[in-house]
């Protein structure tokens, strides 16, 4: 399934709202979703509207505080069920219960263990950072094209879909000769990175 | 003022724990200088960028740090009855325990029945298990790098 097609770059309405000057910002504008989340307890069977930042470059998923606080939860609602890893930083949580987005009509799990952090630890405002880790744990395929300002997000779940997947990825391969045939799919088209 | 009250926090926690000298130095990340010389957790010293920040990016503020006497003698309160119970999780109402627990559906029990005892000012908190605690990195990529979140190179 298509979770996401081809949509514009932008930036998150807090952003926008609260903080014009960065939003307009040369490179401000990104690959800027909006989501609808739900967590396992908290607000349960509530679906929250927040501004997702897809963010290949980062490695955990990660939540606003200022989204949480802006959420109007008080005392033992005030947050998700979390802990705090530091006294020192006692503004840090990781989340201790499941949460899942929705994209595209899509519910997708975020797992538990994400980090609650405050705003300075999200420079573009958004709500929610989906990092590396929800784009592999779905096996998503992310495009972003920088040329037209635009990204696309890919679940191959289904046989349409990993075609569509495998077509794409015979079209980056430098080695791949014109007119493969489709039932070569299984076979690795791009080179995994050196691991770290 | 008599002597004892002249001598800096700093310096009477390192008269205190002189071990603490002997603590080892955060890495060193170009651009960047530790905040957090002395009781940083491995892994999760915060960093002050010295270089300015991107054209058209705000400086990130310096968060308020906690150093008032009676926080600080809650965090060190805190501090040491995580280490009492390494293997369990720990609900505490500011320097009060509640309960310790290894089991996470009990600890977050006590976590939900305290918040009827606690006072406008304090909230219940669960520490995980040190295991846990190292489990989460600050992200270091991405939209998220910030002089906060700056974690150690891997």
């Amino acid at each position: 399934m298509i979770l996401v097609s081809r949509q514009s770059f932008g930036v998150s309405r807090y952003c926008a709202r609260e903080h014009t000057e960065v939003a307009l910002g040369e490179n401000a504008s990104g690959p800027v979703l909006r989501v609808r989340i739900r967590f396992d307890q908290w607000f349960k069977e509530k679906r929250l509207e927040a501004d997702a930042f897809i963010d290949s470059g980062a490695d955990t998923t990660l939540i606003s505080s200022r989204w949480v606080t802006e959420q109007g939860g008080v005392k033992r609602r005030a947050r998700p069920k979390s802990s705090v890893l530091d006294p020192e930083r006692a503004d840090h949580y990781l989340l201790e219960e499941e949460a899942f987005v929705e994209i595209g009509g899509i519910e997708l799990s975020l797992g538990s263990g994400l980090g609650i952090l405050p705003a300075p630890a999200l420079p573009g405002y958004e709500d929610i950072l989906l990092g590396r880790d929800f784009l592999s744990r779905h096996r998503l395929l992310f495009v972003l094209d920088a040329g037209e300002a635009t990204f696309s997000i890919l679940k191959p779940s289904d046989e349409d879909n990993r075609l569509r997947r495998n077509q794409i990825l015979r079209a980056l391969d430098k080695s791949a000769t014109p007119g493969p045939p489709e039932g070569d799919a299984e076979q690795p088209a791009v080179a995994r990175p050196a691991a770290r | 003022m008599n002597a004892v009250a002249s001598v800096s926090p700093a310096a009477s926690r390192a008269q205190d724990r002189p071990w603490t000298l002997r603590t080892p130095q955060p890495p060193a990340i170009r651009g960047y200088r530790s905040v957090d010389a002395l009781f940083a957790t491995a892994g999760t010293e915060r960093y002050e960028r010295l270089v300015p920040p991107t054209k058209g990016q705000p400086a990130a503020k310096a968060e308020p740090r906690a150093t008032s006497p009676d926080r600080r003698f809650v965090i060190e309160k805190q501090k040491a009855i995580m280490d009492a119970y390494p293997a369990e999780y720990v609900v505490m109402v500011g320097d009060r325990l509640i309960a310790h627990t290894p089991d996470k559906k009990e600890a977050f029990a006590h976590w939900d029945a305290a918040w009827d005892e606690a006072g406008e000012e304090e909230e219940p908190v669960v520490f995980p298990p040190a295991a846990a605690r190292t489990r989460f990195m600050p992200v270091v990529r991405g939209r998220s790098v910030s002089p906060k979140t700056i974690g150690p190179k891997r």
